[in-house]
């Protein structure tokens, strides 16, 4: 099955200022996909000509394997939660999202199941008939999130969805794109890095329109390849590095870190066995285990890659 | 199952005409048409009056109550008659211009003049503000740019409907209440009429307005365009309509076969064979105003 959207070379020029240079990245169907990048890096550009709303001014970017974005094929097919967008401020919400529902081929019955079912995912059911502009900023956000999820698209575009959401609402919908792992095709640009880790299943960084990383959570916050452990003493790093060979430890004294990297990729029960044989060795030579954890994250590894951790 | 063209066209155009009354700018067209309409007309009775008692103390004559007898006897004089085939150079459309009642023929001038003006006012911002707030974003990936357009120009084309008829109904309420020499039923007839033959003349100017709204995201540059159109259609067709005659001069037809003005006299014709061409030509015209604009949005990114 092809992917949901594949780019090649796609190249995007503001006047002097080149938004994609040639970028090439594939996002798997029913993946959940985070875009991570710099203000001006190009995640918007990517995202806007993904969904039709910017023309490419070279390459291609194939939305569903029916090829560039093209109303007749893809309309109702991908949709996105559109940065710095309102809709008109006087209309009513179920209005504006029945318009909507019309427009992604629900019949006027479906639309009015659609929008309830959508506003509920956002936490918005009791606001159906109220204006548009008695919304919040957060509520605004989330009916532009609802509008993202109407008519059940297979791509949805989601372009900063966690701005001006409280902590509730961010879990909220949190749990909402989880939710949906598998049924469709979500790509989130958000720099909340925290957030992405733990919801996508893929990341791709982009730097001046060009990627320079792309791989599984997995791969980039390295899971099954590092433990950290940080501490409060003199570990014993020989004796520990004898008792997990062919592993590797090592020590970084100036933030009482350990850090244990795997030789290959390690199961949870090999990674539990090794957290175990280290932990005794450390409490019986009298060390503090402060904090364990497991891997990386996303947020280092994004500023690794910029040289800054 | 996505909406068809056709259906997409259906979706927007009853959206953009239901977001018109919703957002009161339907209740706005309504009510600068209607008050437009109703002040200029009681101006022209209470000038005609005062025309007619100069005339009758000129000619040193009582003065009547009687608005509008003197103006009507005059109107059917061989004088105006001639003065107007002078004008238009057909006895037979003469004729029938001399049959309708001053009022009507008042409303018809007003309308042609104002109505495509009003326009511009109203419509030439529909398009660049919800390009420029952003909210065209949430529509143009769920639908076709020229599905989008059309269903614009459609809605406010729906809205001169009810616009148009009700100015029509404003001139007969002022006349039916300032002039005595007036028949109310014939007077009716004849400014629907009117009203209906000014919808599909202003229908060139609503693609105007359509057009250049396309051009810019700033809707009060959308106006400002949308008046510089007007005139500037206006001088291509004053100017070709002067300088047009037979030999190379005859190449002035073409443009001035593009304004609307070339065709504002077909509509004045009672019999099909002159007002059909004129119809069908001035809703040409209105679709065709809209290209250049939709060609140039169709290009540009949201």
């Amino acid at each position: 099955m092809s992917a949901a959207i594949s780019a090649r070379k796609l190249v995007k020029q503001y006047r002097k200022v080149r938004a994609l240079n040639e970028i090439s990245l594939e996002i798997p169907r029913g993946s959940i996909f985070g875009l991570v990048g710099s203000n001006g890096a190009g995640k918007t550009t990517l995202m806007s000509i993904s969904s039709g709303l910017i023309k490419p001014d070279g390459g291609e970017c194939n939305i569903l394997g029916d090829g560039n974005f093209n109303p007749k094929r893809h309309a109702g097919r991908i949709s996105i939660l559109p940065q710095d967008s309102v809709p008109p401020r006087y209309a009513r919400v179920d209005h504006m999202l029945h318009y909507y529902a019309l427009l992604q081929g629900l019949s006027p019955h479906e639309a009015r199941d659609a929008i309830r079912e959508v506003l509920c995912w956002v936490n918005l059911e009791d606001r159906l008939t109220d204006p548009v502009r008695s919304l919040s900023h957060g509520m605004l956000r989330r009916f532009t999130v609802a509008q993202a999820f109407l008519g059940n698209p297979e791509i949805v575009l989601l372009d900063e969805p966690m701005s001006g959401l409280d902590p509730l609402e961010v879990n909220s919908l949190r749990e909402l794109i989880r939710s949906r792992r598998g049924k469709q095709t979500i790509v989130i640009s958000s720099h909340i890095l925290h957030e992405l880790q733990h919801i996508c299943d893929e990341a791709a960084f982009i730097e001046r329109g060009e990627l320079v990383r792309q791989d599984t959570m997995q791969g980039i916050t390295r899971l099954g390849e590092q433990i950290n452990i940080r501490i409060k003493g003199t570990p014993p790093l020989e004796a520990i590095r004898q008792a997990i060979a062919p592993h590797h430890a090592e020590f970084d004294e100036q933030q009482g870190l350990i850090h244990i990297h795997l030789d290959n990729e390690s199961s949870n029960a090999h990674v539990g066995s090794i957290n175990e044989i280290v932990l005794r060795a450390l409490l019986d030579a009298r060390c503090e285990v402060l904090e364990l954890l497991r891997g990386s994250n996303l947020e280092s590894e994004y500023l690794k890659q910029h040289g800054e951790a | 199952m996505r909406p068809g063209t056709t259906k997409s066209i259906w979706i927007h155009t009853v959206q953009e005409v239901k977001d018109a009354f919703r957002s009161k700018r339907a209740l706005f067209l309504l009510i600068i048409y209607l008050a437009g309409s109703i002040a200029a007309s009681a101006f022209f009775i209470n000038a005609m009056k005062k025309v007619e008692d100069r005339l009758l103390s000129t000619l040193q004559l009582a003065e009547s109550d009687s608005v509008g007898k003197v103006t009507q006897t005059l109107w059917e004089t061989g004088f105006i008659r001639h003065m107007l085939n002078d004008m238009i150079k057909n006895e037979t459309l003469t004729d029938h211009i001399v049959q309708q009642s001053p009022i009507s023929i008042f409303y018809w001038w007003l309308s042609y003049t104002f109505a495509p003006l009003v326009m511009m006012l109203i419509s030439t911002a529909r398009i660049a503000e919800e390009i420029s707030i952003g909210s065209a974003r949430f529509v143009l990936y769920r639908t076709s740019l020229f599905t989008w357009i059309m269903g614009k120009f459609l809605a406010q084309a729906v809205l001169l409907l009810p616009a148009l008829l009700l100015s029509g109904f404003g001139a007969w309420i002022v006349a039916y209440f300032r002039l005595s020499f007036f028949d109310p039923g014939t007077t009716a007839i004849e400014l629907l009429i009117i009203s209906l033959k000014v919808i599909v003349y202003t229908f060139s100017y609503l693609g105007l307005a359509i057009g250049v709204s396309q051009l810019t995201r700033s809707s009060n540059l959308a106006t400002v365009l949308g008046f510089v159109g007007v005139i500037v259609i206006s001088v291509i067709a004053a100017a070709c309509n002067h300088f047009r005659g037979i030999g190379i001069e005859s190449l002035l037809n073409i443009p001035y076969w593009l304004t609307p003005q070339a065709h504002r006299l077909g509509l004045l014709w009672p019999e099909p064979a002159h007002m059909v061409p004129a119809i069908c030509m001035l809703i040409a015209l209105g679709f065709a105003y809209i290209l250049p604009g939709y060609f140039f949005l169709n290009r540009r990114d949201f």
